[in-house]
């Protein structure tokens, strides 16, 4: 052996020993040792070290959007979402949900595969008349701009986190004695009576001078500024105007007709038997023989379904009788197919073959959709194709109208190439308005300072899939201060209720301390005239005493040695009102029947239990360390 | 570092590097062949013995979500099986936790409280299972009424530092201050409760809280 050809050797040994060690790490780890699986996408946040992507944060808030979109109904406009208040909430949501499934992994928690698929299986929204339908669950993804593995991957950490939840939420209780101590608070009925110092009613002596009011303008003049308006002029256009005067012919609608028909007949279904003889344990010739003798039994008039069960090498469908359910076009080998469409209900097909054998095939059964009869569908159509009309009508004239008014000084030219003629609004505020002001995005556009003060025609405003308008301002009404003659009479009002109110409350303050020198609220009644008002086991939500009295008398501390415990309150009268609570009887939980019981403890325990969760989330984010960016 | 004149001095060099060091690098190898692989199935044995105690633990909720004490066979065998089978994951803590609440429910209290016991002494001190197994032990306890037990209450969670729970716990020992008639320390205890409670409003706080109201001035 040459020296040089060691050399070349081992040279060669290295070499293998590298690779081999590569395909080694390979094989023990996977692609990601290497490669690594950084997407190159920026973070928006970092949660005890696990990353949120900028990627994630944007799917979260898109789909928030979407979500409140919906809430907010048809007419919703997109514009008046905070875009960067959507964002906080979702990274919220998405740091939440990062700190629970780092604590479903310091749990240990785990979730089987199987349950993870069956849960997709499952899910109403992936199925069609109750049964999966796959199309549906890739639609679906799809739209949520997922995989099926990130989707997988996503429902298996929503059943991770979702474990843990139920296991702190759903195993809270109620115990009886809380029960007993609530039915005791909450069932409680109290015996008092008040007595209410009218201010109103010591507002008739009050005077206030010209100087107090000249007085009090001029300190709150901001408060007594007119509202800034608006008058605004506007073209605008209605698909519902183009509809009117478009004309379908017969033409257009038989062809329209046709394509439907035709549409109908390519969902046809049908359910298709065969009986299959493989060449597997036979030879070709074999198995041709085999097929023409079963042929001839068939048209001997023997029964399909039998023959295949005892003959056909399908394993599938033999059991069945051949049976392969119902199939739309697509699902079988191509000669199959055409043999099987070509094929009237109930005929067995002449012998078939494909790659997998031989075929004899059996319709047994054409489902398909029942066309509208034209006379009938006719008026139908005749309304689709006006409304696709005038679509296109509508869309061509919108945009012409958004070009020409762009380019335009005013709405006069936009006007005459559009045959439209100029509108005005009344004043409106940037609050509220009424016909076409009452859009808030036409109140929102008009008020820009691309419209107020540069004054601009506006961009074409779209109001709903079908309306869209351009406006201008035509007059500008600023804020002002109101004369003092416009508001000397509101102002005189309310610096006299301030007045009574004042002295509604001396007064009250002097009965009090009455009260505590050991006088009865029955005789502090007699003496200044006001009358009182007595009541015996009110409950807390009885209706014949006043909200805000109700308030204050359930949280009045309870009498002690028969000594009537006094409150007051000013209510939103500026009234003021002194109470005394005489008795106080605790409720009974042995008045409660079983099933309120089970009721109470039931909906309390889950808000015991949600109480619990939320308590479990804030003490997991308290000690993370969470970075944004 | 040694230089080599010549390709077949580098080569003899590699040879004697190869005699005496070969032996260990190949044990070596094979001993981390064999560490990977014994990691790989330890994990894989890992895996399939969490996924068959998930299994167990959702047929426990849903028994004990029947709220039905038909189910209380059910919802303990459950549960001891995840406390035999699985005792170091934290399913057989909410296996406890779980059963504890069937035993409420139909108004067992000792079998209660053995249960949530056994979650206090096996979940991990430091976190938050341990905090709500020991509230709820100590709410079971003092269900069962009697100065004692509400005496036996109390020591469990007076002094415990429970954290995110800490509105949770003054708020249940308002309760048993309550029903010993220490009617001032309830206030407090309840006050505490307010103070601490930053997850949002808790209603019947609120209606304790004013039951106990304190004559003004």
């Amino acid at each position: 052996m040459s020296i040089q050809s060691i050399k070349d050797n081992s040279q060669g040994m290295i070499a293998k020993i590298i690779v081999g060690l590569i395909v080694l790490t390979f094989a023990l780890f996977g692609v990601d040792a290497i490669v690594g699986n950084s997407g190159g996408s920026s973070k928006a946040a970092v949660v005890n070290g696990d990353e949120i992507s900028e990627f994630e944060l944007l799917r979260a808030a898109d789909f928030f959007k979407r979500r409140m979109l919906q809430e907010m109904g048809a007419n919703a406009d997109p514009d008046l979402i905070d875009d960067q208040l959507v964002r906080a909430r979702a990274l919220e949501e998405l740091i939440q949900r990062q700190l629970l499934l780092q604590a479903a992994d310091e749990q240990a928690i785990f979730v089987a595969n199987g349950r993870v698929d069956q849960a997709i299986l499952q899910n109403e929204s992936f199925q069609t008349n109750g049964v999966f339908d796959r199309n549906i669950y890739e639609y679906t993804l799809r739209n949520l701009q997922m995989t099926p593995v990130d989707y997988k991957a996503q429902l298996t950490r929503d059943m991770l986190i979702q474990q843990m939840q139920l296991g702190i939420a759903s195993s809270a209780f109620i115990t009886p004695a809380e029960i007993d101590l609530l039915a005791r608070i909450d069932r409680q009925t109290r015996d008092f009576s008040y007595l209410t110092i009218n201010a109103n009613e010591l507002a008739a002596d009050i005077v206030i001078s010209d100087a107090e009011v000249q007085a009090y303008y001029e300190e709150n003049l901001a408060d007594y500024m007119s509202e800034e308006s608006l008058k605004i002029e506007y073209l605008e256009l209605k698909q519902a105007d183009f509809a009117s005067n478009i004309d379908v012919n017969e033409a257009e609608i038989e062809q329209l007709y046709q394509q439907e028909t035709d549409a109908l007949a390519a969902q046809q279904e049908r359910r298709a038997a065969h009986i299959l003889i493989t060449e597997e344990a036979r030879s070709s010739n074999e198995a041709e023989q085999l097929i023409i003798e079963l042929q001839n039994k068939i048209k001997a008039g023997e029964d399909f379904a039998e023959l295949a069960k005892r003959y056909s090498e399908d394993p599938g469908s033999a059991e069945n009788g051949g049976d392969l359910g119902f199939v739309e076009k697509g699902a079988f080998v191509p000669e199959f197919e055409q043999v099987l469409f070509s094929l009237n209900e109930g005929e067995v097909s002449d012998i078939v073959e494909t790659e997998f054998g031989y075929h004899l095939i059996r319709l047994e059964e054409l489902r398909k959709p029942e066309a509208e009869p034209f006379e009938m569908a006719r008026e139908r159509l005749a309304g689709e194709l006006r409304f696709r009309k005038a679509e296109e009508e509508f869309v061509a004239a919108a945009e012409e109208l958004q070009n020409d008014s762009f380019s335009a000084g005013d709405l006069v030219e936009p006007a005459q190439n559009q045959g439209l003629s100029i509108q005005t609004t009344e004043f409106f505020s940037r609050q509220q308005g009424s016909g076409i002001a009452a859009f808030e995005k036409v109140r929102r556009v008009a008020f820009s300072d691309e419209l107020l003060t540069e004054g601009n025609n506006s961009d074409l405003i779209e109001l709903s899939k079908d309306h869209v308008a351009v406006i201008r301002v035509k007059q500008h009404n600023p804020s002002k201060p109101q004369a003092l003659e416009e508001v000397a009479n509101d102002i005189r009002r309310s610096l006299k209720a301030r007045a009574a109110q004042q002295n509604a409350q001396k007064m009250g303050e002097q009965i009090l301390v009455e009260l505590r020198d050991g006088k009865t609220l029955q005789q502090a009644s007699d003496d200044y005239g006001y009358p009182l008002n007595s009541y015996q086991g009110v409950n807390r939500i009885a209706n014949d005493v006043d909200s805000e009295i109700l308030d204050e008398l359930f949280a009045l501390a309870k009498p002690h040695d028969s000594e009537a415990t006094t409150g007051s309150l000013i209510n939103s009268q500026g009234d003021f009102v002194i109470l005394s609570l005489k008795k106080v009887s605790e409720g009974d939980a042995s008045a409660l029947s079983d099933p309120e019981k089970q009721a109470m403890s039931r909906i309390l325990a889950q808000q015991t239990g949600i109480q619990t969760l939320k308590e479990f989330v804030s003490g997991q984010r308290a000690s993370a360390e969470i970075e944004k960016f | 570092m040694e230089t080599y004149r010549t390709e077949d001095e580098q080569l003899a060099a590699v040879k004697r590097w190869w005699k005496e060091n070969g032996k260990s690098l190949v044990i070596g190898v094979l001993l981390a062949i064999a560490a990977v692989f014994g990691w790989q199935s330890w994990q894989a044995n890992k895996q399939a013995s969490g996924e068959a105690a998930s299994e167990i633990y959702f047929s426990l909720i849903e028994a004990v979500a029947l709220s039905n004490e038909s189910q209380t066979s059910t919802v303990m065998h459950l549960a001891e099986q995840l406390k035999n089978d699985y005792g170091s994951l934290t399913y057989a803590q909410y296996g406890a936790l779980l059963a504890a609440k069937q035993a409420v429910l139909e108004g067992n209290f000792e079998e209660a409280e053995s249960q949530l016991s056994w979650a206090v002494d096996n979940a991990d001190k430091a976190g938050s299972l341990h905090k709500v197994a020991l509230l709820r032990l100590a709410r079971v306890v003092a269900a069962q009424g009697g100065e004692d037990n509400q005496q036996r209450a109390l020591a469990l969670i007076e002094g415990v530092d429970a954290g995110a729970h800490q509105a949770s716990y003054d708020e249940v020992k308002g309760d048993i201050y309550l029903s010993l008639g220490r009617e001032a320390d309830a206030r407090s205890a309840y006050q505490a409760a307010a103070a601490a409670s930053e997850t949002g409003a808790r209603p019947l706080l609120n209606l304790k809280l004013d039951d106990v109201a304190a004559e003004e001035g």
